[in-house]
Formats: C-alpha cells, structure tokens, sequence
C-alpha cells in the first residue's frame, strides 16, 4: 500500500518535471522530513525539504500574525528561477523549482493539480490508527 | 560640619534594577562618589535621571543640579520614569540666571561665571535638604568654562560635602579635553565608576554600561546592555537569548514557560523553525528565542545565532544519550558565549543529577546546571536570572 | 546615529504612501526590527524575526539549489502578499501589500527604497 503511494508521488513528481523550465520538484512532510523528489543530482532533495518546511511554517504564521487571510503558497525569486513551496494536504508540501522563462499561468494550474493529487494519495496512504 | 542622615532611608542607594542591587548588597553604600562618564555623548543622563528618581521612589529627597535644562523642562522630562513625590525631588537651577530671567526654584545659582557662587548654591541644598543622593549634571559644563584646576577643586569640595552629609553624590562627565592622568585623578576620587558606550550595527543602536568599583577587588560588571522602559526606568535588556538543545528536550516548553506571551512555529510535534518570546522578569527584559533541535534545521543557527547574550541549553535529564548532541549544538553558537545547562525533565523517573551531567558533559566547574521542569515552570526562571547574573559579571 | 534612525524612518514613510503598499518594515537580518510602520495589532518583532527566518531560509535555498542569486521572497494569500528584499548586508526591507497590488510597481519602488536603505546603513557605520 506504502509502495503503491510512493509510486504515485513519483508519478506526479515526474509529470510536473516534464512541464518545460520545471528543474525539479519534491515533496516534503511539513515538519521537514522527505517524502520524495525528482530533482537533479547537483541538488539535495533533503536540505530542500527542510528549508521548505521552515520558509512555509514560518509563512504561515506570519500571514496569520498580519491578518492576511490564508497562506497560499511562498515563492523566492532568484536571478535565474524561481522556487514555489505550497501547502500539499495538511501533512504535506509542494516545492517545485522553475527557470524564469516559465509560463507562470500554466506552471501554477499544474502545481495546483498536483497539489490536490499529492494531498489525496497521502491521505489514501495514512494507516489507521 | 557632621550630619548623619535622616533616619528614614535605606541604608544603601538602590539603582532599581535588582540584578545590579544585589550585587552591590542592596544598592551603594552611603557615603559614596560615583562617576558616571562616557568620552561620547551617549545615555548616561539616564543613568543619572534614573538614579535620582529610584531614590525619590524609596522616599528618598533627591538634589538635581541641572546646567542644562530649565527645571521646568528637566522635571518634565523627568515624568517618564514614572510618578513621585515631587516634594523629593528638589532642582538647583542653574539655567534662569543665565537667561536673565528670575527663578522659581528654592536653590538657584545667580551667577553661572562664579564657581563659589555655584558651590554655595549646591552645597546649601545639601545641607538643608538632607538628600540621599544628588546628581550633578554635568561637570563638563564647567570645565568648558573655567580653568580645570578650579573645577577640579570645587570636584573635591563637593564630595567631601556630600561625604560630611552621609549622601551619595553622582557626577555625570564627558571628557572633551583632559588627558588620560587628569582621568585618572579623577576616577581615584570615586568610589564607584559608572562607563557607558553606545554602538550602531544595522541601523540598531545598542547601549550598555559597566560599573567598576574603585578600590582594589571591588566589584566589576561587565559590559551590560540596557534599554529604557516607559513608566520603569532603566532596564537591563538582553537582545538575544538562545534557548537551544536536542531535539524534545523541551526547549518550546521553556520558551513557552518564560514568557507571558510566545509564538512557536512548530509541525508535527517539532519546532521547524524557531519560538519567540518577550521575557520580563525582575528589572530584566529579554528576547528568547528557541532554535529547533533537528540537525535537519541547523541552518537556522546561521540566521540567528548573531549577537547573542546568552544560552539556556536545554538537556533531557531523562535521556543522558543525547549529551553528546547537546555538546555539539554549543558549537553552533560560537565561543565565549556564557551558557546555563538546564536539565529539563528532571521529575521524571531515569532523571540523572545536574552534578552528573556536568560529569558526563565534561563541563568546566564553573557551568551551572539547573534541575528543571518546564512543563510545570520549575526552575526555569532562576536558570534565567543565574544566566543574567553570568552575562553581567556579577556571579 | 539617532540621524541613521530618522533617515530610515522617512524611507519607509514614503515607501508606505506608494498606493499598493500597506506597510513596510527595516529589518536586521538576524530578526530584530529597526523602522516600520505596521499597524497596531501586528507585533514588530514577530514580523521581523518571521521575515528574517524566511528571507534567510529563502538565501540558504537559492545557494543550496545553486539558482544565482536571491533576489526576493513573496509570500502569497488571500488577502495581500508579504514581500522582502534584501537592504544591504546588515538588513532587510519587507512591505505588505494588497492583494490587487501592481506587483511592477511595487517592486521597483521597493528596490528604490532598498538601495537607500543600504546606503543609509553604510554611511551610518562610518
């Protein structure tokens, strides 16, 4: 069952990875553990979860210390891409790195189609308590 | 002429920060000098204006010799240290005269160009007053306008006066123009040097003080950083205090134990980010921040393991395995930050004593280890205020 | 130095009077606040040690991930964005910013105002 789950976040990691400018992405437990990731080997799929968990934990607090409604995702521009985290289900996050020539529009439909994905495989896989 | 002090007052001057008093044994001793200097213009009125009113608040009367402002104005000012007697505080204004215009207050100074004239007024308030302190604001008013032989004179009266009058007397000065001997000469006829700096990082200033006492194996603090509160006065202040360690040794709990209100940015049971209060205990405020305890967030160190006070390192008693961790997470922090071991937990069964841990830890003997419960807010508190005492050098 | 502190105070008085601009804030990049014109109700120094974590995270990432260099951190929701930029070495800017909000011009004014925070800084170290 766990086996089957892992194969579906690839799956989904793996589709969001052909988008073009899409560099990688992985999905990270939101206390900042790995769950799994389809990034270049010059990356490190773990640090990535475990900055992604404290830039999205922090941003979540921060938006509710503002009074700015709900979080909906973080994105830190660099001078040659971008990197976007968002919330993935309530146990879960999305990061997905872009190079800048992305079609934003299409590239944020597409995160957000697999975020819904991610969130229903890792409630499908929860084992009861 | 021999006067002892009314009987009323305390028998030493508190500053009213209570981590300062008690390592002065309840305030400084009456008759004493103090010196109060910078070489900058920096917040040493402060300190004096702060002393002068933590006396009135004792019920204490206090002099004010003030060449700078009106007494109007200075009394004014003098408000946000919050309310008194106004009975105590009695001003020698020094500033009417010198804009010809008539003045209000019991003891004035008629002619600011005559050092006796100045000395008469002074020491008059002090012998009919009775002060408990006087404050002299500021001796480089007069070095500017007369010979330093002759301010350094009138320097020595006013002390042997408020020596006579069993009071503590309180010298603010900025050098402009003596040379290091002359300094010297000065400092020797203190008892008690009050130094003060400011600096500039990131367009945050940062004000601290040291307190020296002249005679041999007095007491000597370390640079302590201060900051003013509204309505208090002076108060010790702590930007960063670290609050670090393994992973569940409880380190929210203690943030969450210390301050009245806090925040942790925490996931699934774990801190992945950082806790943040605003600690105010006893004359003390404090920022405390907790780092996570997953080597997995050891970034984090590198945001904000700068400018650091002090460490509140956090063991689980219950678990000796993690020491090594503990050890480990220190070096993060960097060197020559003083640091308190908490050993959290230590209600609970398997819990190892704080002697041990320092035996295991392999901590210098002058480490202290303080038994805890955070989730009870046991211990936590005076592992605090024995942390402060180390920051300022009074332990 | 008091005069480091009133120039950084008009930065952010002007920059929070550009339309889209709800407040703004100087940041030291270790997390403690040092000019802003939140309103009551936000607590200061909350937001500038979240600023600060994020930001700095945001940095960390970019060198992990080798993505040049970082230049800023949005964090979007349902009512109004967060922005940060760095202000030099020793601090940053961040701007609250209505949902709606014309991100170009946002952008370029906060740029602006970031190059003279960080020459305010400068020229104060001296």
């Amino acid at each position: 069952m766990l086996g089957d789950a892992a194969r579906r976040l690839m799956t989904i990691l793996t589709e969001l990875r052909r988008l073009p400018a899409v560099i990688g992405a992985t999905i990270a437990r939101r206390d900042g553990l790995l769950i799994a990731h389809a990034v270049p080997k010059t990356m490190d799929p773990k640090k990535i979860a475990a900055m992604a968990a404290a830039i999205v934990g922090t941003s979540e607090m921060a938006v509710i210390e503002m009074g700015l409604g709900s979080f909906n995702s973080s994105i830190v521009d660099t001078h040659v891409g971008k990197m976007i985290a968002t919330g993935a289900g309530e146990e879960a996050i999305l990061v997905t790195m872009v190079r800048n020539e992305a079609n934003m529009g299409l590239l944020l439909l597409s995160v957000d189609k697999a975020v819904a994905s991610i969130a229903e495989v890792l409630k499908g896989a929860e084992v009861p308590a | 002429m021999m006067q002892s002090p009314p009987k009323a007052i305390a028998p030493r001057a508190k500053t009213g920060i209570p981590v300062l008093d008690e390592r002065l044994q309840g305030g400084f001793p009456r008759p004493s000098t103090l010196l109060l200097f910078s070489e900058k213009p920096t917040e040493k009125r402060l300190f004096g204006e702060n002393f002068a009113i933590q006396g009135a608040k004792a019920g204490e009367t206090c002099v004010y010799v003030d060449f700078f402002r009106a007494p109007q104005l200075a009394r004014g000012e003098l408000k946000r240290f919050g309310a008194v007697d106004p009975a105590k505080l009695v001003l020698v204004d020094a500033t009417s005269s010198q804009l010809l215009l008539p003045s209000h207050e019991k003891y004035h100074i008629d002619n600011i160009d005559d050092l006796a004239n100045i000395r008469e007024a002074i020491v008059a308030a002090m012998v009919a007053e009775h002060p408990g302190r006087i404050v002299v604001d500021s001796m480089e008013f007069l070095m500017d306008r007369f010979p330093k032989e002759d301010v350094l004179r009138l320097w020595r009266e006013l002390i042997e006066a408020a020596r006579s009058a069993g009071t503590v007397i309180c010298f603010l000065f900025i050098n402009w123009t003596l040379m290091e001997r002359e300094l010297d000469e000065i400092r020797a006829m203190s008892d008690f040097v009050v130094e003060f700096q400011s600096s500039l990082r990131g367009g945050i200033i940062r004000n601290s003080m040291r307190i020296s006492q002249m005679e041999s194996n007095g007491i000597r603090t370390n640079w302590i950083p201060y900051t003013f509160k509204d309505l208090v006065g002076l108060t010790v202040y702590f930007p960063r205090i670290l609050v670090t360690g393994p992973f569940n040794a409880g380190k929210s709990t203690v943030v969450k134990a210390l301050a009245e209100k806090s925040i942790s940015i925490d996931r699934m049971g774990t801190t992945v980010a950082f806790d943040y209060g605003n600690v105010n205990i006893t004359g003390i405020e404090a920022e405390v921040f907790g780092t996570p305890g997953q080597e997995r967030f050891e970034f984090i160190f590198k945001i904000f393991a700068r400018e650091v006070s002090g460490v509140l390192l956090v063991v689980d008693a219950s678990h000796p395995d993690e020491l090594v961790r503990a050890r480990q997470m220190l070096d993060l922090v960097g060197p020559r930050i003083p640091y308190v071991i908490l050993a959290n937990k230590s209600d609970l069964p398997g819990a190892i004593a704080p002697e041990e841990i320092a035996h295991r830890m392999d901590l210098p003997d002058d480490v202290p280890v303080v038994p805890t419960v955070a989730t009870e807010n046991k211990g936590v508190r005076d592992a605090l205020l024995v942390l402060a005492e180390m920051i300022i050098g009074v332990r | 130095m008091t005069d480091v502190w009133v120039r950084l105070e008009e930065t952010i008085d002007e920059l929070s009077r550009v339309t889209d601009i709800k407040s703004a804030a100087v940041v030291r990049r270790d997390g403690l606040v040092v000019t802003h014109t939140l309103p009551d109700g936000v607590d200061p120094k909350m937001v500038a040690a979240m600023t600060a974590a994020i930001v700095g995270t945001s940095e960390m990432a970019t060198i992990q991930l080798a993505q040049g260099r970082f230049v800023r951190a949005i964090i979007e929701s349902d009512e109004g964005k967060l922005l940060s930029v760095g202000a030099g070495e020793e601090a940053l800017l961040v701007a609250l910013v209505y949902d709606d909000a014309n991100l170009g011009l946002v952008l370029l004014a906060m740029e602006r105002a970031a190059k003279q925070v960080e020459t305010i800084l400068r020229d104060g170290a001296g």
